[in-house]
């Protein structure tokens, strides 16, 4: 595989996406000046999709998340961008008032109090980090739901609203006899999956959801997780995953987006990703998990660590920890485009696959395993380990 | 430390005690051959219960059954992963051992010694040689105090520095050693200047200044960004290996166990049900909870539609389960699991488990000796 | 070795740093300080007789008595100055003293719990119940002897409690964070692990106790003089406040009587009550209206990370 013919083009979204988000930047202003949480990201998410966002503290993620549903507070702002939402055609979907017809997108950013009232949970819903402190401690779980939904579907009768609740509780396998209790009566699971029927309440088509699993025990976060696909496989709906844990991304995700320091820093396929990473800190974050399987061998992570945005590193932000690092790094920004010609729709923000800076064949992963042990060995912790296990 | 040197200090009236510490230090001399090192620290039948304290007339007083009946040992330059979920008791254990909790019943032996409550002095000795890391990098460093401070606080408690001079030689030196460098400039920093990995370096640096024998990590990298956790743990590895460190490493990540700890203890609701040497535990696990924990934690190269079944949650510990606690969720229980708790049944190569699908548990519950291999991490190359 | 190595950030300059940081604090601090300063030395720079009669009688201020004159020809700026002495000494010092039985009692009720926690909330409950003016009143009226001393037990008994509990839960509550656990791991002993490790991250709530009990108590004594329960034959306030009444100042507009030293007690008590905000929003950034620049010890003690650097933390 050949650098050169690569494209040099920004993506190219399709018309089966749902949400584009186009050159999104968020900032706020801090003592030390302004600080840029996010910096021109354009991603897509198709419908059905689901979509993860993974990356660590600083990378920009959560803000992502934020600044899509339009929950931002000052200090923090949106300095530019879109978010563009595709409208369904079905008919029947409740569509946001002045919506312009027939698949034009309208952009989020931009819509009014009114418009964007109609969207917030009837097309887009959200499910926080903190879900479990997002329950009111002192009313039942019939009253939340309800709640919701006499708010956005005041034409629904009290009746109708109780049986909602309980096929929302049904749906997220909470039965339904629990619809009476208070938050502090049921277990972390159990309020996490509350919180996920709350959002299903009005049949969104889009859900984002922040690190919903990260605070739960293991196997209940994976009940969590097959619950959101099975619910996903039902209802068709579109899901962002924001996450630091790349390992269930893996699992889950059918399309991975890795940001770094508020920057995109690649965008894959499941099976894309898996198979070939192309961006080093991609590499590095797959193998930071240590495996359940396979030979029990010394794993080097990442060197140094995250940067703090108030003093990003010129050019590429990763460079001072990339392995890879090379000539233009320093200086030159990466522009995100296609890795190669074979997979197109694999981006990368990355000067190892711009023909203007490297030429030769790209990358394997073989070549990134190697250059990380070698970084590792010259590393103090590795030549403390190197002559322990000489002296073994 | 052999049976007769026990049954000669039973001469006065702790005979009970003594003879039960006899009896299972024979046991263990007996039924599992000779270890290849004695082990450093050892927690034997550990039991704790927090009262809860409730008013009212006529209102009997609740107990949390945190830990029951628990026995591990560590040695020198090896690591014990304590695996479990929330509530499984891991982190009662790691302060039974650090003695910030008090034993409900059960021994604790260091070197050999059985550990009693004979006084600060002997307190302060204990602490000096068993020390502790603490999960969350952010809080366990008192955000008032200087780096400088914080390790010079445990050299001065133990008169570990003779001068000023010498102190501050320590303090660089230990910064060196938990890769904090330029050291010079991270001696005067404040917690609040650093991020969470070098925090936790800070707490690492800080439990070695007095060059302990046992190190107790309760969950060092869950808080921590992922892409530094490796380098935390293979720090630590390096360091057990560098200074003979005896490692309680708990985490409820049972891949990390793996690949950091040589031993794996699987707890569940406050009992032990697994444990042996990790790699076997994990390839072949015989618990039915050790093998729902493995089949929840993520893992990129299962095939896609592995099954998954669960039902349930874990227990309250105030109203535990009787019996094994794990019997309301387990596919295979049968009556005699909600009797009793079944013994340990060894399985062979230091594998043992607590279940009486594999027997009825009348093997011995001393501590698993080490396994026949001494290197189990081996280095890159190596399969 | 390099010497800077060994060097600490000097306390004096943290103290400054942490004076200069916030407005607020800048300018209610001058003001105290201007006062401790006249309290300390202006009777020896004013070489009047406060208690001196002359013959001009209930004078409006004028070149030769500043501050005018009261009913029996005394010079009113001579009073001020003097009374002054007396306010703020006795303001400060039950202040201080009270302030430091709350922080003992708390703390100790906090730190060890059991029955030491039992038997101290309970009379800190007891003291708290009782209600502290009318309380303060009849022990006034009732001890036999009238003075600044009486004045300051019966306020200090009155307002000691209500500190000791805020400071017992704030103690409750950093004896659970790890740094205390990793201390006592560490083999530190008690009395190290509250003075040197809990009570300096308690600095703030300590300072701001101590404010507002200083408020407190100059007020207590103002009101309880001018009410007539203090000694008349010393110069304060409160007494002026005294005078000033039965004589019907007000009534006579003799408003250079009751006017100064009514400024003096708002102006000292504001002051006070500014270095209290300024406290506050230091601890509490979000309560912030101006930039901050690096952390000072109060901030530290709070884990007040830098703005950015925690919205970081929150928001990504």
């Amino acid at each position: 595989m050949n650098a050169p013919n690569a494209p040099q083009v920004a993506p190219v979204f399709s018309t089966t996406n749902i949400l584009e988000i186009r050159n999104l930047s968020v900032e706020y202003a801090s003592s030390s000046g302004t600080v840029r949480a996010l910096n021109n990201v354009s991603l897509a998410l198709g419908r059905g999709q689901i979509l993860g966002l993974a990356g660590e503290s600083g990378s920009g993620k959560t803000t992502l998340g934020h600044a899509i549903a339009r929950l931002l507070r000052p200090p923090a702002a949106i300095t530019g961008g879109q978010v563009l939402y595709y409208p369904p055609d079905d008919s029947h979907r409740v569509k946001p008032p002045n919506a312009p017809g027939d698949g034009q997108p309208i952009d989020i950013l931009q819509m009014s109090g009114k418009q964007l009232r109609a969207v917030r949970w009837s097309t887009l819903a959200i499910v926080f980090q903190s879900a479990m402190n997002a329950l009111n401690p002192v009313l039942r779980l019939s009253s939340q739901i309800g709640d919701v939904l006499k708010a956005h579907r005041p034409e629904m009768a009290a009746q109708e609203r109780r049986e909602r609740a309980q096929e929302l509780l049904k749906f997220v396998g909470i039965s339904p006899d629990r619809i009476k209790s208070y938050p502090h009566e049921l277990s972390g699971g159990m309020r996490q999956r509350a919180i996920i029927a709350i959002a299903l309440a009005l049949s969104p088509e889009i859900i984002i959801m922040d690190e919903p699993t990260t605070a739960l025990d293991v196997v209940v976060q994976r009940e969590i997780l097959l619950e959101i696909a099975r619910l996903r496989k039902r209802f068709n709906f579109s899901v962002i995953f924001i996450t630091h844990d790349l390992s269930l991304l893996l699992e889950l995700a059918d399309k991975i987006a890795i940001m770094y320091a508020g920057r995109l820093v690649e965008t894959a396929t499941r099976a894309e990703l898996k198979r070939q990473p192309r961006h080093p800190y991609s590499y590095g974050m797959l193998h930071s998990f240590p495996t359940l399987h396979g030979p029990r061998r010394r794993m080097t992570g990442i060197p140094g660590s995250p940067p703090d945005l108030r003093e990003t590193p010129a050019g590429c932000a990763f460079h001072p920890r990339c392995p890879m690092a090379f000539a233009p790094c320093a200086t030159i920004l990466p522009q995100i485009r296609s890795s190669s010609a074979e997979t197109p729709q694999q981006l990368v923000a990355c000067h190892l696959y711009d023909s203007t800076h490297a030429s030769g064949p790209l990358p394997t992963n073989a070549d990134f395993g190697a250059r990380y042990e070698e970084v590792y060995a010259r590393s103090s912790l590795g030549t403390r380990r190197a002559v322990v296990e000489d002296a073994r | 430390m052999s049976a007769e040197d026990t049954s000669v200090n039973n001469a006065s009236d702790t005979t009970s005690a003594n003879q039960q510490l006899a009896a299972l230090s024979l046991a263990a001399d007996f039924a599992s051959g000779p270890p290849k090192t004695p082990p450093v620290l050892e927690g034997l039948h550990l039991r704790k219960h927090f009262p809860l304290r409730q008013f009212g007339i006529g209102v009997t007083s609740n107990v949390v059954h945190a830990v029951e009946d628990a026995t591990l040992a560590l040695y020198p330059g090896r690591a014990l992963a304590l695996v479990g979920e929330s509530g499984s008791g891991k982190s009662t254990i790691a302060r039974m051992l650090a003695r910030l909790y008090t034993l409900t019943s059960g021994v604790l032996r260091f070197e050999g010694k059985p550990v009693t409550n004979d006084g600060r002095a002997a307190l302060r000795e204990y602490r000096r040689h068993v020390q502790m890391i603490f999960q969350d990098p952010f809080s366990s460093l008192n955000p008032i105090h200087s780096v400088r401070y914080h390790l010079s606080r445990p050299l001065r408690l133990y008169n570990h520095a003779q001068s000023k001079r010498q102190e501050t030689d320590k303090i660089l030196t230990l910064l060196d050693r938990v890769s904090l460098s330029p050291a010079e400039q991270f001696i005067q920093k404040y917690p609040h200047q650093l991020s969470g990995g070098q925090r936790q370096r800070v707490a690492i640096a800080q439990a070695l200044a007095v060059r302990p024998k046992v190190i107790l990590a309760d969950e060092p990298v869950s808080m921590l960004d992922v892409s530094i956790r490796l380098d935390i743990l293979n720090l630590m590895s390096a360091l057990k290996d560098e200074e003979r460190l005896a490692f309680l490493f708990i985490t409820h990540d049972i891949a990390s166990a793996r690949y950091f700890a040589e031993e794996t203890m699987i707890m569940y609701a406050g009992q032990v049900m697994e444990g042996g040497p990790s790699d076997v535990v994990i390839q072949q696990p015989k618990h039915p909870y050790t093998q729902l924990l493995i089949s929840a934690a993520p893992d990129p190269d299962r095939p896609e539609e592995a099954p998954f079944q669960a039902h349930g949650e874990i227990p309250s510990l105030i109203t535990p389960p009787t019996g094994c606690r794990f019997h309301p969720r387990c596919p295979h229980a049968m009556p005699v699991c909600r009797e009793r708790f079944p013994g340990r049944t060894n399985l062979g190569n230091g594998h043992w488990t607590h279940c009486f699908l594999y027997g009825e548990g009348n093997d011995d519950t001393a501590p698993a000796p080490p396994s026949a291999s001494t290197s189990t991490t081996a280095s890159a190359g190596h399969s | 070795m390099n010497p800077s190595v060994t060097a600490s950030p000097g306390r004096l300059s943290a103290l400054w740093r942490f004076v200069t940081l916030n407005r607020k604090v800048t300018i209610g601090m001058v003001i105290v300080a201007f006062f401790v300063l006249v309290a300390l030395f202006g009777p020896l720079l004013v070489q009047l007789d406060p208690t001196a009669f002359t013959e001009d009688l209930l004078q409006p201020p004028s070149s030769a008595h500043w501050l005018g004159t009261t009913q029996n020809g005394q010079d009113v700026f001579a009073q001020l100055i003097v009374g002054t002495r007396v306010s703020v000494a006795l303001g400060f010092i039950v202040g201080i003293l009270t302030t430091a039985v709350s922080v003992v009692v708390g703390v100790a009720s906090g730190y060890f719990g059991g029955v030491i926690d039992e038997a101290f909330s309970l009379v800190t409950n007891v003291f708290l119940v009782l209600p502290t003016l009318p309380l303060a009143i009849l022990l006034a009226a009732f001890l036999p002897y009238k003075g600044p001393l009486t004045l300051g037990i019966v306020i200090g008994v009155t307002g000691w409690s209500w500190g000791a509990r805020v400071m017992r839960s704030q103690t409750l509550s950093m004896r659970g964070r790890d740094f205390v656990e990793a201390a006592q791991a560490r083999g530190e002993t008690s009395f190290r692990i509250i003075f040197f490790e809990i009570l300096p991250n308690e600095t703030a709530l300590v300072a701001a106790e101590l404010l507002g009990t200083v408020i407190y108590c100059i007020l207590a004594e103002a009101g309880l003089e001018f009410l007539g329960l203090g000694n008349f034959s010393s110069v304060s306030w409160g007494t002026m406040f005294f005078f000033a009444q039965n004589n019907d100042a007000l009534l006579l507009g003799a408003w250079w009587w009751f006017l100064p030293p009514g400024i003096c007690i708002a102006l000292l008590g504001a002051a006070l009550a500014l270095v209290n905000f300024g406290i506050d929003e230091i601890a509490n950034p979000r309560l912030r209206t101006e930039r901050g620049r690096k952390p000072s010890l109060l901030k530290r003690a709070l884990g007040v990370p830098a703005p950015s650097q925690q919205l970081q933390e929150e928001t990504v």
